[in-house]
């Protein structure tokens, strides 16, 4: 017997909120109990960082000592915001998963939970761990300002970084809305690692070498820029940004925001409207 | 059945599953050039305003990112290290053992279906890339380009030792996530991913030469580009060299490890 399943009106805040903290501690004690998985993590980020230091350093070397028009304190910032985000984007990873739920029939489990389902998915499949990479970049950006004497204000950081965690968001939606096609075509294994394939290789090149007029004009299809290069702009071309987005850098973070949460709504409507499609299996 | 139709069927069934995966199977039309574009625009840019880095000129350092690039997409064997992993912690490797075959072999033949399909897109793309954009790109005579997809394929099998020496290891320790991460950067930096060895500090390039992850990426390009200092023989020869090597190793850590093995049964 198959049946049918409407997203169900979520509880309150306070209760999501509830859960999702339930759920945070359980991945808490999860990594302190799992201790290899923060070796492996502090691995990766040493490693990635070791990786990082030659590859830029060869190609500074080759170049004269730039990469177009950015020396090493713009690659600082720039590496700070790319490992930051990565760190907080780890949080997420559940959304990438969302089409095992709906293929495997077990959205049932989630939609007899008093929570929204994509905020279940969330707090189950939280890479917590994933965070003391986010912590990780703050070190080396204090250690980049002392040795390379970068002048930053709170100010910038606080702009660059609300940049950042709107791509954040703009990606995850973007990783949902993949996945909801899932209710009409089954396995969107494809698409999401069309997106990954993305992410990771463009969030880990900076792209200011790109002439900035198609620079702006692809971000616009794809906001992948928003993760860290265009922080990194913001902050050390402040006037080459405001002269290209007419509206200046806090315009253009408010632009940002809006657009964010405009996504937001939309990707939520859209999902609730794939899970109309759902077909689940009773007794 | 005899032992190599099993390992054929092996090989058989992973090319079977790219078309029950279809949308997979086109998907990589796309994802091919997202992977390598990045790496490829930084090129371009280092060149544009000098003709010659350090012995690479402009279309020989952008055809041998071209070609890493595709090499480290199609032939990647990283995964074999966490199958075995999670093969040897679920109890599952039972099944592989009661059959009469090398279980390294065995676990090998399963992977090499998709890397083949990868590799013909590859050269598919590369050889278009070669012929709308002659000015930018080498074409290599069909000798050098076969010797290079020769030697490119047995780095896959150097790869697939390593990492499923890797994997084995979860034989001693609990999770062998972090080694495979530890290797992983190491090839991709001491194998010439980012960019020709020789533009790395000598000192990382001379320690390089000792360790097999030169095989995977930097050879098979130089042999591409006919820019090997050493003989081609000798080349064939330490490749050959590594592939033994690691082979006798692999079967004896393994030997090693299923004394320890705990396997599921009734």
């Amino acid at each position: 017997m198959t049946t049918q399943f409407h997203l169900q009106q979520p509880g309150g805040i306070r209760r999501d909120l509830k859960i999702l903290v339930r759920y945070f501690k359980l991945n808490l004690m999860s990594a302190i109990e799992f201790k290899m998985g923060i070796v492996t993590l502090f691995t990766n980020v040493i490693l990635n960082l070791f990786v990082w230091l030659i590859y830029w350093s060869v190609i500074l070397d080759t170049n004269g000592g730039t990469f177009g028009s950015w020396g090493p304190s713009e690659l600082i910032v720039w590496y700070f915001f790319t490992e930051f985000t990565i760190g907080i984007f780890g949080l997420f990873t559940g959304f990438a998963t969302i089409y095992y739920y709906v293929i495997e029939t077990g959205m049932e489990s989630l939609l007899s939970k008093p929570i929204h389902p994509l905020l279940d998915i969330f707090g189950r499949e939280m890479y917590f761990v994933s965070i003391f990479r986010s912590i990780f970049s703050i070190v080396i950006l204090i250690a980049g300002i002392l040795i390379f004497n970068i002048k930053l204000s709170i100010y910038d950081l606080f702009l660059g970084g609300i940049l950042s965690v709107c791509a954040i968001i703009i990606f995850n939606c973007l990783y949902v809305i993949f996945q909801t096609f899932s209710f009409w075509i089954g396995n969107v294994e494809f698409l999401v690692e069309t997106l990954v394939d993305v992410e990771m290789n463009f969030i880990r090149l900076p792209q200011q070498f790109i002439p900035t007029t198609i620079l702006f004009s692809v971000f616009v299809v794809i906001p992948v820029g928003l993760f860290a290069t265009i922080p990194t702009l913001l902050i050390f071309n402040s006037a080459l940004f405001s002269s290209l987005t007419k509206i200046g850098e806090f315009g253009f973070m408010m632009l940002i925001v809006m657009f964010s949460i405009l996504v937001l709504f939309v990707t939520r409507s859209f999902f609730a409207f794939g899970l109309q499609r759902y077909e689940g299996v009773g007794e | 059945m005899s032992t190599v139709r099993l390992y054929v069927r092996q090989v058989k069934i992973s090319l079977q599953n790219l078309w029950v995966y279809r949308w997979d199977f086109f998907g990589d039309f796309i994802r091919f050039p997202i992977t390598i574009a990045m790496h490829l625009l930084i090129f371009i840019f280092l060149f544009s305003d000098t003709s010659i880095i350090t012995g690479y000129t402009r279309t020989e350092g952008i055809t041998y990112i071209l070609i890493v690039s595709m090499i480290s997409r199609s032939l990647s064997q990283r995964g074999i290290a966490n199958m075995m992993e999670l093969k040897i912690l679920r109890g599952e490797l039972t099944n592989d053992l009661a059959l009469p075959v090398n279980l390294s072999l065995f676990n090998f033949s399963r992977r090499v279906g998709y890397p083949i399909y990868l590799t013909v897109i590859s050269i598919v793309i590369f050889t278009l890339s070669a012929l709308f954009f002659p000015a930018t790109i080498i074409l290599a005579s069909l000798p050098r380009a076969i010797l290079t997809v020769a030697f490119a394929l047995t780095a896959m099998l150097i790869q697939m030792q390593i990492y499923y020496i890797v994997g084995i290891l979860t034989f001693w320790l609990k999770s062998v996530g972090f080694i495979t991460r530890i290797i992983s950067h190491l090839q991709e930096l001491l194998g010439g991913r980012y960019f020709p060895l020789s533009w790395l500090p000598v000192w990382i390039f001379q320690f390089s030469i000792f360790l097999p992850f030169i095989q995977m990426y930097y050879i098979p390009v130089t042999i591409y580009l006919s820019k090997e200092t050493i003989s081609l023989w000798f080349l064939g020869f330490q490749m050959l060299a590594w592939l033994v090597g690691l082979q006798l190793f692999l079967g004896w850590l393994e030997k090693k490890g299923l004394e320890r093995f705990d396997g599921e049964g009734g």
